[in-house]
């Protein structure tokens, strides 16, 4: 199925435009050719009959509609926001009136274990039981909306977590005698079952079809059988697995609806935690949350410290990407290697990159515990270790992150740069590109790299990616500091490409200083937080949100605190268009 | 009943047959065939349907050993190159010692380059031929979900795809099969929820869970219609793709109850009572077992079985006696108590002649035997490695033959092996897409004027490879 695309992009980057082109040996074409193309491919494995025109000559015509294990329907990406303009999405215009789209946003994994494994409740009704896959798909980060979807592998594996905490509940209701249907009990026991699942207060109107369907089932079921397929049903609603995002509020000039109370709790609540406060859905049910002053007070609680504020880390921690320390995988015999160098350096603990990762973890949450010039901090306050170090680009975890098996990766070092830190975009590597580096190790890694770029449209992209990481060289892929690699001395010059700070620099502690006095990069981050907490990429109409932001973090001396509440009052955040061409987005 | 589970189990993992059994269950194929659309087919065509099983393996099984008689005198396999070497084989490696009754009616392939592959756990690379790939997102469709498009096409389910994973109760994504770029298929975990779907329920709790579980589709479809009439544009797309996964659950179970309803006698194995399915070698032969009877009931043409790979491999062979979970066994660990892992690797080959010996039974619409008409592909989804670096080499071994159109006649074939993961392959060299683009074609599932299955493959590939077709 081809879709539009959600946002129309109308301006392109200088620097996405400038490396559309790149490619080595002129297989970008080839990867481009569109009777290659994947998503046409796929399509013909979807269809209903997928055979396409070779099916044609297979007599005996299916009898059977499509009942096979399928898995994803095809579903837009929200593309690459990075392609947009930087200017234009900090210049707050009277036409930019922020506001998302009416949605859906399903539950995270973390916020469905959360809200079924993180009680006694929970873990005994369902005995252990995993929850639902988590679709990472392709997304920056994994509160966005567009990652929930309820296909069929999620749902084969929610609705026997579904039978079982329905059983567990009749269980708890079940008396001696087995289960009684007392007049009147079974309506209040599914509307009490409808408000815990759903997280609000249930309609008279909404118990109806609940009802019906009880019984419907109690005639072949019985009763207890028709009550567990009604808490079942409960619990597989789309209510129950999706936040809906409608905009029940009142309608605005510009076609927008603000969040209804119930809806508005929601919203903040998952916005800044994994779990809705008490307060917050009580203020969501007796409207209190629609009071501009009660509104900021509820939101500050929920913040509460940022130090401890589970969203915040997690913030940090996708964006920043040094926890993958601990997933990144090295060959044994090389992270032998790891342990003797790290020990060298003092660094007692675990064989892996767990050994390297509490220290960062600690040093970043101080950083937003104290909430004071936070990027510049990140970038180059690391204070108390050598001069060879400046902040989290030359911090061991983040080091070891982003190197691969065997090596440092100078590739996956730039690439964080440019589309992490600057928001470039680098299109994707076309398929079938053949990684021609020697392996070699008598030769430096920039030797070998170099061989590789002589290539000029390899270059066009690697001089953003390599072209920046090669200052990285000063450590190695333990993140441990050297002098020299295969007998040369280490040569960290680079160049940083894409940026309102390009030149050349001469290592690590420059390019992170370069990195601290941009504006760019100050804007990079605004925009990776906007992404993170509204999960949706942003556009051109949420300018004015954007530049709210920002401004609050420059007002405030660095606060994420101040952008956060920027953010949560803004009318991005508050409000919802009806649909895509209301916004101005189709 | 279909399957007659009269010879133990451990005679049956020696590679022993079901015996004269078969003959006796001929009828009762051609009659559930018969009554089947594709019996149309297979009536026009003269030629009875094909069948293929992957019977994918993981977790650090090294099946690289060479035919014995293959060896030279210091224990050295033959050196492939960009033309195939093309020998014929006698002698088993003892890895395979228990496919010994099928050792002229196999192909051991060696080699076949996929230097794309990596990763911890194969991450569908084995079957898409493409290169990355994350835990739940593969970069392509895979050959076992084309092969369903192609050939499924009118069967109650195209596919089967089966896993036994540490979870007995779990619908698992062990990342081996992808319909596409982010479509990873849901592999079947529980054995009772796998039979129960196939053959029907059997008891009070089965039938009631399913009667339950009829009304909750009808309910929830409903439910979700009334939010998607709230919604525009990709969020309201967001509303029906939960309402297409309901209604593909309800088709499945739809087409499966109308298929028992013509072919009554299609039941469930008995061997399925008979098992411990808290030990992962129980569920193993359970779910063989299932697949030989869904193969010869003509629910599907096409399954995988992805047993003990993707993440959630960590579990060792505990009825087997060996303890040592996944993972540190495919890091090389072993159990002092119990020497090598050989007899590991040939408890997989006799999974296969259960399989075999299974499909053997049954007498094909023109008097063969299903097994005759099947090819049963066994391969360890990591390529000879625990952690695929790219060059190692992979290994499939076919068993059976799809209706004559495979030159699985005790035939080894070595192509070119990859000194080193920079190695750029030569000219014309023989790539695991190609094998798979050759078992694509005998099993009807490549048209003629095709020769690659795989499009998006960019490495020159040679296509389908004329030395494994008869």
């Amino acid at each position: 199925m081809k879709l539009q695309p959600l946002y129309r992009i109308t301006r392109i980057s200088p620097i996405a435009l400038g490396i559309a082109l790149c490619g080595c040996d002129g297989t970008l074409s080839d990867a481009l050719d569109p009777s290659i193309d994947g998503e046409s491919f796929d399509g013909s494995t979807s269809d209903s009959d997928p055979g396409g025109a070779d099916s044609g000559d297979r007599a005996g015509a299916p009898d059977f509609v499509d009942g096979d294990d399928s898995t994803f329907p095809e579903f837009p990406s929200e593309g690459k926001a990075n392609n947009l303009d930087r200017e234009r999405l900090f210049e707050c215009v009277p036409e930019a009136k922020g506001g998302s789209v009416a949605r859906l946003v399903r539950l995270s994994a973390q916020e469905y274990q959360r809200a079924y494994f993180d009680s006694n409740r929970g873990r005994r009704a369902l005995g252990g039981r995993s929850a639902f896959r988590v679709t990472d798909g392709e997304a920056p980060f994994k509160t966005y909306a567009s990652l929930g979807v309820i296909d069929e592998p999620t749902f084969q594996s929610l609705q026997p977590i579904a039978a079982s905490y329905a059983e567990w509940r009749m269980r708890e209701h079940r008396g001696p005698e087995g289960w009684q249907a007392i007049p009147g009990e079974v309506r209040s026991f599914l509307r009490s079952e409808m408000g815990r699942s759903f997280r609000r207060d249930i309609e008279p109107q909404e118990e109806v079809p609940l009802l019906e369907l009880y019984e419907r089932a109690r005639e072949e079921l019985g009763d207890e059988g028709a009550v567990l397929v009604a808490i079942e049903a409960i619990h597989l609603s789309p209510e129950t697995l999706f936040r809906v995002e409608l905009g029940t509020g009142l309608e605005d000039e510009f076609g927008r609806r603000a969040l209804g109370a119930a809806e508005l709790a929601e919203a903040l609540g998952f916005m800044l935690s994994t779990d809705i406060s008490r307060a917050v859905t009580t203020a969501g049910k007796d409207g209190s949350i629609l009071d501009g002053p009660t509104y900021l007070e509820l939101l500050d609680n929920e913040l509460g410290e940022l130090g401890s504020n589970p969203r915040v880390e997690q913030f940090f921690e996708e964006w920043l990407d040094y926890p993958n320390a601990a997933g990144l995988f090295k060959d044994p015999s090389h992270i032998s290697m790891a342990t003797e160098r790290w020990e060298a350096d003092g660094i007692e603990g675990e064989k892996d990159g767990h050994r390297v990762l509490p220290e960062t973890q600690e040093w970043v949450a101080s950083v937003f515990t104290e909430d004071r010039d936070v990027l510049r901090t990140l970038l180059i306050g690391r204070v108390g270790t050598d001069t060879a170090r400046a902040g989290i680009l030359t911090e061991k975890a983040w080091l070891f992150a982003k190197s691969h098996a065997e090596d440092n990766d100078p590739i996956k070092r730039g690439e964080f740069i440019t589309e992490e830190l600057l928001c470039n975009e680098i299109p994707e590597l076309p398929v079938g590109i053949v990684d021609t580096v020697s392996d070699d190790r008598d030769q430096t890694l920039r030797a070998r790299l170099a061989q590789h770029n002589s290539d000029a449209g390899c270059y066009a992209c690697h001089q953003f990616l390599d072209g920046i990481g090669m200052a990285f060289e000063q450590f190695d892929d333990f993140g441990v500091y050297r002098t020299s690699e295969a007998g040369e001395p280490v040569d960290t010059r680079a160049e940083l490409l894409g940026s309102d700070v390009d030149g050349d620099v001469s290592g690590p502690v420059e390019l992170s200083q370069r990195l601290a006095e941009s504006d760019q990069v100050r804007q990079c981050m605004v925009r990776q937080a906007f992404r993170f907490y509204m999960g949706r990429n942003e556009n051109y109409a949420d300018a004015c949100t954007l530049s709210a932001m920002d401004e609050a973090y420059q007002n405030t001396g660095g606060s994420f605190r101040a952008l956060i509440r920027a953010l949560a009052t803004s009318d991005s955040f508050r409000y919802r268009y009806p649909d895509a061409e209301t916004a101005g987005l189709d | 009943m279909l399957i007659r589970t009269t010879v133990s189990r451990r005679a049956l993992l020696r590679g022993f047959g079901y015996g004269a059994a078969a003959a006796a269950m001929g009828p009762l194929l051609r009659q559930l065939l018969g009554q089947h659309p594709r019996s149309a087919y297979a009536a026009e065509t003269r030629a009875p349907p094909k069948r293929v099983v992957f019977m994918v393996e993981g977790n650090g099984h090294l099946p690289n050993e060479c035919p014995i008689d293959l060896l030279d005198s210091n224990g050295r396999r033959p050196r492939g190159s960009a033309e195939l070497l093309n020998r014929t084989f006698t002698q088993l490696p003892d890895s395979l010692a228990a496919l010994e009754d099928y050792r002229d009616r196999m192909a051991i392939i060696y080699g076949p380059y996929h230097g794309w592959a990596s990763g911890h756990w194969g991450l569908y690379q084995g079957l898409t031929c493409l290169p990355g790939g994350t835990e739940e997102s593969p970069t392509g469709p895979t050959i076992d979900r084309y092969m369903a498009s192609r050939i499924g096409i009118g069967y109650p389910m195209r596919h089967l795809p089966i896993a036994v994973t540490k979870d007995s109760g779990r619908v698992g994504v062990t990342r081996i099969s992808a319909d596409g770029v982010g479509k990873p298929v849901p592999m079947r975990a529980s054995v009772p929820d796998t039979a129960s779907l196939l053959f029907g329920a059997t008891n009070a709790e089965e039938v009631a869970s399913v009667t339950r579980s009829g009304y909750l589709i009808d309910f929830l479809k409903d439910d979700v219609a009334r939010v998607e009439g709230l919604l525009s544009g990709n969020e309201r797309i967001r509303a029906q793709q939960y309402v297409s996964t309901l209604e593909s659950v309800s088709n499945r179970v739809g087409n499966l109850k109308a298929h028992r309803e013509r072919n009554p006698s299609c039941g469930r194995p008995e061997s399925l009572e008979s098992y411990n399915l808290g030990n992962a070698e129980d569920r193993m032969e359970a779910m063989t077992d299932i697949t030989a009877a869904t193969l010869a009931c003509g629910i599907t043409p096409v399954a995988t079985l992805s047993f003990m790979t993707g993440s959630d491999f960590e579990f060792g062979y505990k009825r087997l006696g060996y303890t040592i979970g996944g993972h540190t066994l495919g890091h090389g660990g072993v159990d002092p108590t119990m020497g090598d892992t050989t007899f590991l690797r040939n408890y997989h080959a006799g999974l296969v002649a259960r399989l075999a010996n299974a499909l053997s039974q049954y007498q094909d619409i023109d008097g063969s035997t299903v097994f005759d008409n099947t090819v049963i592909v066994m391969f360890n989804a990591n390529g000879s490695s625990h952690h695929n670096r790219g060059w190692y080499p992979w290994k499939i071994n076919l068993i059976g033959d799809a209706g004559g159109s495979l030159a699985a006649d005790g035939r080894y074939l070595r192509s070119w092996e990859a000194p080193n993961r920079k190695s750029v392959p030569p000219e014309g060299y023989v790539g695991l897409a190609d094998i798979w683009s050759t078992l694509a074609r005998a099993v009807g599932a490549l048209p003629e004027e095709e020769n690659h299955w795989q499009p998006a493959s960019l490495h020159k590939p040679r296509g389908v490879v004329s030395e494994l077709l008869t």
